[in-house]
């Protein structure tokens, strides 16, 4: 669709306004009124659920009712009622902010200033596929683009070398809602996500094969463009300019990740990282492949850990302990991805974001033949921030004495994602667009940005 | 245990009332001696004074609780309960005066109704004479939208009434009023309201049950006043949100104009076939276009019509025999070349990649990747179907009903009926009935599946309704919602689902099967058949043009603006059943006019006008015609029974080895390998878990990783470059003519031919420029649309 067509339609007003939304690609964009305060953000996804009363909320009355039958709640089971069950970990008070992490994390722990707590999110929805698309699109219907997608397409498009959204998915495979998170809706298609399972699958996406080097594809796209334009009827020049444009990308961002992974990690690096224990291994190389990208200025990284069909995930039903092993998976990683950031001068320009769709019932759930698990829990969440202007050392919210429901500053991820919007200097309630007359939106009308986290 | 106790608390409460009035009745018997009357009299006055005290507890109870959201709705039924033990107990002390009590009770007994009330419905009622408005609670008589009377009237309550507890910040029971948006969103055991009948709605029995139940609501104080209920329940009856056609859309829906809305649903005749000895489609066109002014022609020339045509009806590029016998036989012989492609095989396989689309079909069921039933069978019955040009009401209903079709399908409802295929998987049957509803009717069933749709006709039980035909076959186990409102055996009502002009229901039958169904989708005459073909019509002229005449692609609803060629689509519907269904013939009505011959470009910019839409080949296309270009696709139709009989059982790379059409790749919904997946994670396109009408056309990051470094293509190029650098041949215009041939299906320009010798005479390595002139070639636009 020409320009000129789509200013014709919007002269006709409101009535063809959906129309023309819809043929223009129906994209928005910001008006970018606010101070950019962030460049990047890094979500670090627990794909599972992971439990918040053997991580961060500390619950001296659960351990004190430890075996005690607790009714009057429902659970994703429909049972309403259950025997409780103390956190397997213990919990201390770390650092100067007396911020309560379990011993699970001991070397997160030791970063427990650097962090914001939220421990009241709740989510729309207690089923995995809703709630990894609630966590991730801001919607638990499909169809709505990821959040990386919404956040580059409010921050603009610019030329450049890498893709704005990379994700790295578990190692052992996708989340099951991966064709939903994964897309870009009605959104432009300059903002498409890059998925990759380990940083090194991104070399060999469509089997091994040789590429043209940066110069070769220099000059071929030179030579296309010309013998374009000597085509005639059939050269539809925009149209011709985005594919060599993805093509140009597609080769640096080929060459950006075989640079990064060549470089030898130094003996510190390694360690920082938890490379050197093969459990952490693979989270640590992506983590460690995040922080790269963060340095090459890419918006938007995402690192999902668990897979629900692989039994290490974070979807601990059955036997809460496996938790003691995911954790160990993550701890270091984190730890080191947050030190590094922190020394090389980036955590005050990058926003992490660490979380799962939903958090952990206090009861034990029933349903199998050595019980000693904890069921679904939408009502209580807890997710960390660190880094881009947070409160440090802060925790927000409050979970009632068993953390069955959230008591206190009840939020949801729409708030979260508009507090870390308002970072990057977009006003969430921009983005938002039409399909087919239907307003499809980032945050929800009610959700806001919350000014309290904020240092 | 207690709760039975609290049960007989109104018995209690209300039993001294009953004795009251019975002992001052008794106290005006005339034969009663003086002394008994007395005696009588003091009972009554005590029995009064009881009420009294009694009442003023509940009013007291009821203040408390308001303080109290924890208390146990039963606690002021404990302290009445308890009271009235201890005016029994006064009762013996016998010092009571008998008339002060009678004076003192009235006036207590009032008090403490008012106050009751007052806390209760918000409202004094003793003052209420003098402040009472009755308008400002009854609606306007005007007929107003449904969502615009939610506005000045159900609201209002709402944000009296209800919000304290039930708003974002604070959503208790999972419950926002706050905004429409959350009303309407909101899942609950049962739906918040259920247009026309009060009682399956939530809102409506927490107001208006008994107070003492646990349901009851406002919990806190102030009850809805009867005019409230009475206002909530009206709102409901008239279908809640639910927007009949007449009625003003909502405003953040939709923005087409009343009477546009509702051409979906009307009642369609075959129009008159405009004056003008042209092709049936273009006198449409052209009296549309006469008013606007002169439109243009850009007629292709023989060898680009005849790539469009080929690439259009089986989706391959054609080879050099196929257009030197072309060359031989036109113009005259367009039809004959037309006749010719329609008859191979490959137009069979085409037409079912996008059908496969269309129903999103994949081979596996659900979320949990397993295969369901014989996808194989499935794909090979359409793609003979097409081949065979079975009519499309028949071809709809075996795939729906194919456990009550005829012989030869009979029995094959394993293989065939593809929405049943996975009874015992809920995800995918609702998926299932979102297509069918998509591909089959235009409509976004979706929406209903979990709320009464936002602007369409189509509340939440037509849906349970439509799914309960489908589903009264599987058993239905730990889904919460679906095990509350699929009752199995719930008789579908008659009538149901009459959204279309001039249909019935969707059946007549106690309790439909889904040949029933079927029926209903594909009758003309009783069903939604011209309604259904009309929308395949239009799908089949957007898989001509890449543009349907309906711009929002599978969706015919109360938002879709009437389509600028209506009459051209209506008269297409009825030409297409009059023709006995025929996919041929209506494909071959629209690939011989002047549209599909010629570039039509309309007299106007505007792009409602426009014809044409971008065609980009699928990435399954472009792997099929890049085989054909390297001339290594086999074009087997079908298999020997020893071999497999689908693709979709070998592993990815034995896949690809055999080269045969993408269309028999497996598609997979849920996949946690890429590998498994090829055409759906890292290309954007059809998902399968929804009816996809339309492929997304812009060039991403996904396709450029395909074009740069991928073996696939990369394998053309090399066998393309390798076999001239081979035989050590340099630029010749020969060579640069059987290559365009090869790939564009046309010679190069003079300017053309000078760009690449210049090129290769700059570039000493042979290969190189060859592999260069290839890869230009294979990404530009002109292989990769249909123009």
């Amino acid at each position: 669709m020409k320009r000129r067509d789509f200013l014709r339609l919007s002269a006709l007003g409101l009535v063809a306004l959906p129309t023309s939304w819809y043929f223009a690609g129906r994209a928005f964009s910001a008006s970018h009124k606010l101070p950019r305060r962030i460049k990047s953000v890094i979500v670090l996804y627990m794909t599972g659920g992971p439990s918040q009363l053997e991580l961060f909320d500390y619950k001296p009355e659960l351990i004190r009712m430890h075996g005690k039958t607790k009714s009057g709640f429902r659970t994703e089971q429909n049972e309403t009622e259950g025997v409780l069950m103390r956190p397997i970990a213990e919990f201390a008070q770390r650092g100067q902010s007396g911020q309560w992490v379990s011993d699970l994390l001991p070397n997160l722990a030791n970063l427990a200033d650097e962090l914001t707590f939220i421990k009241s999110v709740n989510c729309t929805s207690n089923n995995h596929a809703l709630g990894q698309l609630d966590f991730n699109t801001g919607s638990t219907l499909m169809g709505n683009p990821f959040s990386g997608s919404w956040l580059n397409q409010a921050l603009g498009d610019k030329p450049a070398e890498l893709p704005s959204t990379v994700i790295m998915a578990d190692p052992l495979g996708y989340p099951r809602t991966a064709p939903f998170l994964w897309n870009s809706g009605g959104l432009s298609s300059t903002v498409a996500q890059l998925v990759c399972k380990r940083p090194a699958d991104l070399t060999n996406l469509w089997g091994e094969s040789p590429s043209l080097s940066m110069p070769e594809m220099e000059r071929f796209l030179g030579l296309a463009r010309r013998n374009a334009s000597l085509g005639g009827q059939a050269a539809d020049a925009p149209l011709l300019e985005a594919r060599l444009r993805a093509l140009r990308m597609s080769q640096s961002t080929r060459e950006i990740f075989s640079q990064l992974l060549a470089q030898q990690s130094s003996e510190e690096e390694k360690k920082l990282y938890g490379l050197d224990v093969e459990l952490c291994k693979n989270f640590g190389q992506q983590l460690l492949m995040a922080r790269k990208l963060v340095e090459k200025e890419v918006p938007f990284v995402q690192v999902f850990c668990g897979n629900e069909d692989d039994p290490t995930s974070w979807d601990h039903h059955e036997d809460i302990k496996q938790i003691i092993e995911m954790s160990r998976k993550i701890d270091r990683p984190i730890y080191g991805l947050l030190t590094d950031l922190k020394r090389r001068g980036l955590l005050d320009s990058t926003v992490i974001l660490w979380g799962g769709e939903f958090g952990r019932m206090p009861v034990i759930q029933p349903d199998f033949a050595h019980p000693n698990g904890r069921g679904h829990n939408e009502h209580v969440n807890t997710i960390w921030l660190a880094g881009g202007g947070f409160r440090k050392g802060f925790s927000y919210g409050e979970t009632d004495e068993l953390s069955l429901r959230t008591v206190k500053d009840r939020v949801e991820m729409g708030d979260i994602w508009a507090t870390i919007a308002n970072q990057l200097g977009i006003d969430h309630h921009e983005m938002r667009y039409l399909e087919h007359g239907v307003e499809k939106r980032f945050t929800k009308k009610y959700h806001r940005v919350m000014h309290e986290i904020l240092a | 245990m207690p709760g039975i106790f609290f049960k007989i608390h109104p018995l209690l409460t209300h039993l001294p009332f009953a004795l009251a009035l019975l002992l001052l009745t008794l106290a005006h018997a005339r034969y009663l001696e003086e002394e008994l009357r007395a005696r009588v009299l003091k009972w009554a006055a005590f029995a009064l004074f009881a009420v009294s005290l009694s009442l003023a507890l509940t009013g007291a109870g009821l203040l408390l609780q308001q303080r109290d959201y924890y208390a146990s709705p039963y606690w002021h039924l404990a302290a009445g309960v308890a009271f009235l033990l201890l005016t029994f107990f006064l009762f013996f002390q016998k010092n009571l005066n008998p008339s002060r009590m009678l004076q003192i009770s009235p006036l207590l007994a009032l008090i403490a109704l008012g106050t009751g009330v007052f806390l209760a419905f918000g409202k004094s009622y003793l003052l209420s004479p003098t402040t009472y408005d009755p308008k400002s609670e009854r609606f306007s008589l005007v007929p107003e939208s449904q969502l615009a009377r939610f506005h000045s009237s159900v609201r209002p309550i709402l944000d009296r009434k209800c919000v304290r507890c039930h708003n974002p910040g604070n959503p208790r029971g999972e419950l926002d009023l706050t905004s429409v948006d959350s009303i309407i969103s909101h899942k609950g055991n049962l739906s918040f309201y259920t247009p026309g009948n009060s009682d399956k709605s939530a809102f409506y029995v927490a107001i208006s049950d008994n107070i003492l139940s646990e349901r009851h609501m406002p919990r806190m104080a102030g009850l809805l006043s009867p005019t409230e209920i009475e206002t909530v329940e009206s709102w409901i009856y008239e279908g809640g949100f639910k927007l009949t056609q007449n009625q003003e859309t909502d405003a953040t829906a939709t923005t087409a104009r009343e009477g546009e809305s509702s051409w979906a649903f009307r009642k369609f005749a075959k129009p008159a076939l405009p004056a003008g000895s042209a092709h049936p489609v273009d006198t449409f066109l052209l009296e549309k276009w006469k008013k606007l002014g002169a439109h243009q022609a850009l007629p292709l020339s023989r060898e680009a019509l005849f790539r469009k045509l080929s690439l259009t009806v089986t989706g391959l590029i054609p080879t050099a025999v196929d257009i030197k016998q072309m060359r031989t036989e036109w113009p005259a012989g367009y039809e004959k070349s037309l006749d010719r492609l329609l008859a191979s095989p490959q137009y069979g396989e085409n037409l079912t990649a996008y059908w496969l689309d269309l129903v999103a079909f994949a081979d596996d069921a659900g979320f949990d990747g397993k295969a369901g039933g014989s996808p194989a069978r499935f794909r090979r019955f359409v793609v003979d179907s097409l081949n065979n040009d079975l009519p499309y009401g028949k071809f709809l209903r075996i795939q729906l009903s194919a456990d009550q079709a005829p012989f030869p399908y009979a029995g094959d409802h394993l293989a065939l009926n593809f929405m049943p295929k996975h009874r015992d998987d809920y995800v995918t049957a609702d998926y299932a009935l979102d297509s069918v509803f998509s591909f089959g009717l235009g409509i976004e069933m979706r929406c209903a599946r979990c709320h009464d749709h936002k602007y369409e006709p189509i509340t939440n039980e037509d849906y349970y309704n439509i799914a309960n035909i489908f589903t009264d076959h599987y058993t239905l186990g730990q889904v919460g919602e679906y095990e509350l409102r699929m009752k199995r055996g719930m008789p579908l009502k008659t009538g149901q689902f009459g959204l279309f002009e001039g249909s019935s229901g969707v059946a007549q039958a106690a309790s439909p099967l889904p040949s029933d169904f079927a029926r209903w989708l594909t009758d003309k005459e009783k069903g939604v058949g011209i309604f259904s073909a009309r929308v395949f019509v239009d799908n089949v002229w957007r898989f001509v043009f890449g543009k349907g005449l309906v711009a929002t692609p599978g969706r015919f609803g109360s938002s879709t603006p009437a389509p600028i060629y209506l009459e051209l689509l209506n008269w297409l519907t009825y030409d297409f059943l009059e023709h006995g269904s025929s996919t041929k013939h209506l494909l071959r009505r629209i690939l011989t006019s002047q549209a599909f011959r010629s570039r039509l470009l309309s007299p106007t910019d505007d792009p409602k006008y426009a014809l044409y839409g971008r065609k980009r080949l699928k990435l399954e296309e472009l792997r099929d015609n890049l085989l054909r270009i390297e001339n290594t696709l086999n074009l087997s139709y079908r298999q020997d029974d020893k071999e497999k009989q689908n693709l979709s059982e070998l592993s990815p790379s034995a896949q690809n080895s055999t080269n045969r059409r993408s269309i028999y790749f497996r598609r997979f919904r849920a996949s946690t390998s890429a590998s498994d997946n090829p055409f759906s994670l890292h290309f954007e396109g059809a998902n399968g878990f929804a009816s996809s009408p339309q492929r997304p056309q812009s060039p991403d990051l996904k396709e450029a990783f395909f074009f740069n470094g991928s073996y696939r293509f990369q394998e053309t190029v090399n066998k393309l470059a390798l076999a001239p650098t081979k035989a050590n041949r340099n630029f010749s215009e020969a060579l640069a003519r059987q290559a365009y041939q090869l790939i564009l299906s046309r010679d190069p320009t003079q300017a053309e031919f000078e760009s690449w010798r210049e090129l290769f005479g700059r570039d000493p390595n042979l290969y190189r420029a060859w592999s260069t002139f290839y890869r230009i070639l294979l990404t530009s636009n002109e292989f990769l649309y249909i123009y």
